[in-house]
């Protein structure tokens, strides 16, 4: 396996660059379905293959609450653009490797909204479900109406509701 | 300051990490500031798969025809641009955040659908 060069206080994008030449994109097999709002189908997320290979390398990616402080900057009165990029992106210490369940479940906290995971085991039905790709539905004729299923506990199908 | 010229043309980088090399006629241009900071690549049809792509860390399936990719990178501000392409007629950009942007497919009658193919180029400032 490459060595990951010393990445402290490199820009994020210029790490990426690198592991861009270096590592081979992983495609995963599982995805992340969600709910959230009422109002709304499902979503689903699929992980990025070059993002993936960063996460399983380690040594690239910023902590996840680095994310979290932009979003918090960004959710601020009056924003305009974000200042605090080098001091929570470039030169915060890098993440260790993680496994394909830890690279997930960071991609949760990462980029689906905190209400939809903060509380996911205490709503009365289940709002996010870590799932295979192969359990998708396998036509998209009713994607507005996917909906998770109510007895699901993370192993298990979402379903058509149409 | 650093310079390199090379048949000609001169490279600069200043201690601010701005590059910039001679243009058109006297002028420079900022590098920096024209290359493209993500790209993606894929298919959003029977389901959502990236080809290839730089500076994403996924893409969310979000309904028929729309789609959500989210920056590894924030970009500075939400006034960056985003052009795409798809195999169906056209396609919009329904909003962005300095994390993510919304694309959004439709057909000829105007209705929201899946593309075959897609991909978008972005262009504007970094966190």
């Amino acid at each position: 396996m490459i060595q990951t060069p010393e990445f402290q206080g490199t820009h994020l994008w210029n790490r990426l660059s690198w592991a861009k030449e270096n590592l081979e994109m992983y495609r995963s097999e599982y995805c992340v379905v969600y709910e959230d709002s009422m109002d709304e189908c499902a979503k689903v997320l699929h992980p990025d293959p070059n993002w993936m290979a960063c996460a399983l390398q380690g040594g690239i990616l910023p902590p996840v609450s680095s994310y979290w402080e932009l979003k918090k900057d960004e959710n601020t009165p009056g924003f305009e653009k974000h200042t605090r990029g080098p001091e929570l992106l470039h030169n915060m210490k890098p993440i260790d490797a993680m496994t394909e369940e830890q690279a997930i479940e960071y991609l949760i906290q990462k980029d689906i909204p905190m209400h939809v995971w903060q509380d996911s085991d205490k709503s009365n039905k289940p709002r996010m479900v870590i799932c295979k790709k192969s359990q998708l539905p396998s036509t998209r004729s009713w994607r507005n109406s996917w909906k998770i299923k109510e007895d699901c506990i993370n192993t298990n199908n979402i379903e058509e509701a149409a | 300051m650093s310079v390199l010229e090379l048949n000609g043309r001169v490279f600069d980088a200043s201690t601010t990490g701005t590059l910039t090399l001679t243009g058109e006629g006297s002028a420079t241009t900022n590098v920096t500031q024209g290359l493209a900071k993500s790209w993606i690549q894929g298919t959003a049809a029977s389901s959502i798969s990236t080809q290839d792509s730089f500076n994403f860390s996924s893409v969310t399936d979000t309904s028929t025809g729309r789609i959500t990719p989210q920056f590894a990178n924030n970009m500075g501000n939400s006034g960056f641009s985003a052009p795409m392409v798809s195999n169906q007629l056209h396609m919009a950009l329904s909003s962005s955040s300095t994390s993510s942007f919304h694309l959004t497919a439709y057909n000829s009658s105007h209705s929201e659908v899946d593309s075959d193919q897609m991909c978008s180029t972005v262009h504007g400032d970094l966190a």
